[in-house]
């Protein structure tokens, strides 16, 4: 079983509003578990406290209940910062310095060698297409480029966990993909990568977990083919063509069959086992083209659970 | 080593910051200036641009330590470019003493530079017997400089550059003036008003201390004891104000 490497318990994070008389409870008790090696998806819409909770993971806010930890160190503990590599949401550097001394900059922060530092900026602007920007100032970088030496910074110390808060927000196509190229590369070399978004369509791509986050509370936590299993609409079993027997003893199978001229398929609604169904096609030598599970897309699933959602 | 990279780097940003030259720029145009009047002075020369040397410094040190020291934390809030940094293993102490420490290394190389002209001048016009007492006072203009940055890092770490540079200015007034806050004792005062302008005179910084011009001007002997408890007064200032600031912003949410 792999080590957890980041663990939050009941974390609760109030902010005070209106000249200290309001109080707003952020995060109501997060939960969470993280182990090594996973890349895992921290899902919410604005405001449901995603970027609250990584703050306080990160050090840059503290929490007013519960406990977090990372590697097994408290995030109190600067001790746990040197095991993250962080990301922030629209990264912003000191525009007055060039690519190469900004991750001179941070290496240093992270007792890093020059040797070393400067074998890892060698490698990093290579990996993140930046060597040509190197020694140019920030100021005049995309945004797309900015990602990229957000993403430098964060793994100029080869940490262990990868927290990265929103890292495909605002960028146009062929900078998401490289983000996301990045991120399975570090998978492959077994990091473990935590990150924010509200774009489904890479967590289904890039998400061993998930866990969906709203209105401060932890709505699910699990594996995406958990989730949209939860949300299964039924099975489909799709044939090739049919004799009139086979079609006549199809229909009396439970669920729905549909035949035309091309196509005929048995829609069997839930989540069921199908194996009794599939041992009487079978019996009868019907032949099977497809097996076919039909979920609800992640998208529709977010969309329900958000919905019923209660405070 | 991370404190060392932290200054570094704030001074790097500030000599590569348009600010700097700029009022590099204002105070080698006022040397000009000065020396230009001075010709005109009647009187002793030595003593004018003795005077107009010195204040030169300070003027344009306190300028530099109140603009840059002011907007120092603000704007690494403002423009989060503190989120990658103290989400690294960095104590945030050594962060504010860093930042401090850079801005300090930035008035070193103003002051250098300003004397340098000064004495040039000195040396121009044969005043060299002015040199050594210059220097100390020189010296003394530093500490002070380092307790005006201090305080203008403090109000920076918890409030927006215009707030701070108001309160940090209304600090170096009252710090210029509360030497006199004793002559207002009088002997009919009740004894509770006595002893909150002692105390109020007792919190307040006293910048008298670090002026000692008119020594210079005159030649009078400075006493080394005097420099010494001078230099610890703003030393001990600069820390005491440092480590409230310090204290604030550990419990700061970064938001």
């Amino acid at each position: 079983m792999p080590s957890s490497v980041l663990v939050t318990k009941n974390l609760t994070k109030n902010f005070k509003s209106n000249f200290l008389i309001k109080t707003i409870k952020t995060l109501k008790g997060i939960d969470l578990d993280v182990l090594k090696g996973e890349t895992y998806g921290f899902i919410g819409h604005n405001g449901a406290g995603k970027t609250t909770t990584i703050k306080i993971l990160t050090g840059l806010i503290t929490q007013t209940s519960g406990k977090a930890s990372v590697m097994g160190y408290p995030v109190d503990d600067v001790r746990s910062r040197s095991q993250i590599g962080f990301l922030p949401e629209r990264p912003y550097f000191y525009e007055f310095l060039t690519a190469r001394e900004t991750l001179k900059f941070y290496g240093s922060l992270n007792h890093m060698t020059k040797d070393n530092i400067n074998s890892k900026i060698k490698d990093l602007l290579s990996l993140l297409e930046l060597e040509e920007a190197a020694d140019r100032p920030i100021g005049g970088y995309s945004k797309g480029m900015l990602q990229r030496l957000g993403m430098a910074q964060a793994l100029i110390h080869d940490p262990h966990l990868i927290i990265l808060d929103e890292p495909m927000s605002g960028l146009d196509p062929l900078g998401r993909n490289k983000i996301k190229e990045i991120i399975k590369k570090l998978k492959s070399l077994g990091k473990t990568v935590f990150f924010s978004t509200h774009i489904l369509s890479d967590v289904e791509q890039l998400c061993d977990k998930i866990a969906l986050i709203g209105k401060g509370k932890i709505r699910y936590s699990g594996t995406v083919n958990d989730l949209t299993k939860k949300y299964q609409q039924g099975t489909r079993i799709k044939f090739n063509s049919l004799s009139e027997n086979e079609q006549e003893f199809i229909s009396k199978l439970p669920g729905e069959f549909t035949t035309s001229e091309n196509e005929n398929d048995l829609f069997i609604p839930g989540d069921k086992d199908n194996r009794e169904i599939l041992g009487q096609l079978l019996k009868e030598n019907i032949k099977v083209k497809e097996m076919i599970a039909v979920k609800s897309s992640l998208e529709e699933i977010f969309v329900r659970e958000f919905e019923n959602m209660e405070d | 080593m991370q404190i060392i990279t932290i200054a570094h780097n704030t001074f790097r940003e500030a000599v590569r910051n348009k600010v700097f030259y700029t009022l590099l720029f204002f105070s080698l145009v006022f040397a000009i200036f000065s020396v230009s009047l001075s010709m005109m002075v009647l009187g002793d020369l030595s003593h004018v641009l003795v005077n107009m040397g010195l204040a030169n410094i300070e003027i344009f040190g306190t300028l530099i330590a109140i603009f840059v020291g002011i907007s120092l934390v603000y704007k690494e809030l403002e423009k989060r470019t503190i989120y990658t940094i103290i989400s690294r293993p960095i104590k945030r102490w050594k962060f504010i003493l860093g930042k401090y420490l850079g801005l300090v290394m930035t008035l070193v190389v103003e002051i250098l530079i300003m004397t340098a002209i000064y004495f040039a001048v000195l040396a121009f016009y044969g005043n060299l017997d002015m040199i050594p007492g210059s220097l100390i006072a020189i010296w003394l203009i530093f500490i002070k400089l380092m307790l005006i940055t201090s305080v203008a890092v403090f109000f920076s770490s918890i409030s927006t550059p215009i707030l701070s540079g108001m309160f940090t200015l209304a600090f170096y007034v009252v710090g210029s003036i509360s030497g006199y806050l004793m002559f207002f004792i009088e002997m009919d005062m009740s004894p509770a008003l006595v002893s909150m302008i002692r105390t109020t005179a007792f919190i307040l910084p006293d910048f008298s201390f670090m002026d000692i011009k008119s020594l210079v001007v005159y030649q009078k002997p400075i006493e080394a004891i005097y420099v010494f408890n001078a230099t610890v007064y703003g030393l001990l200032y600069a820390t005491m104000v440092l480590i409230l600031g310090i204290q604030i912003f550990e419990k700061k949410d970064l938001k």
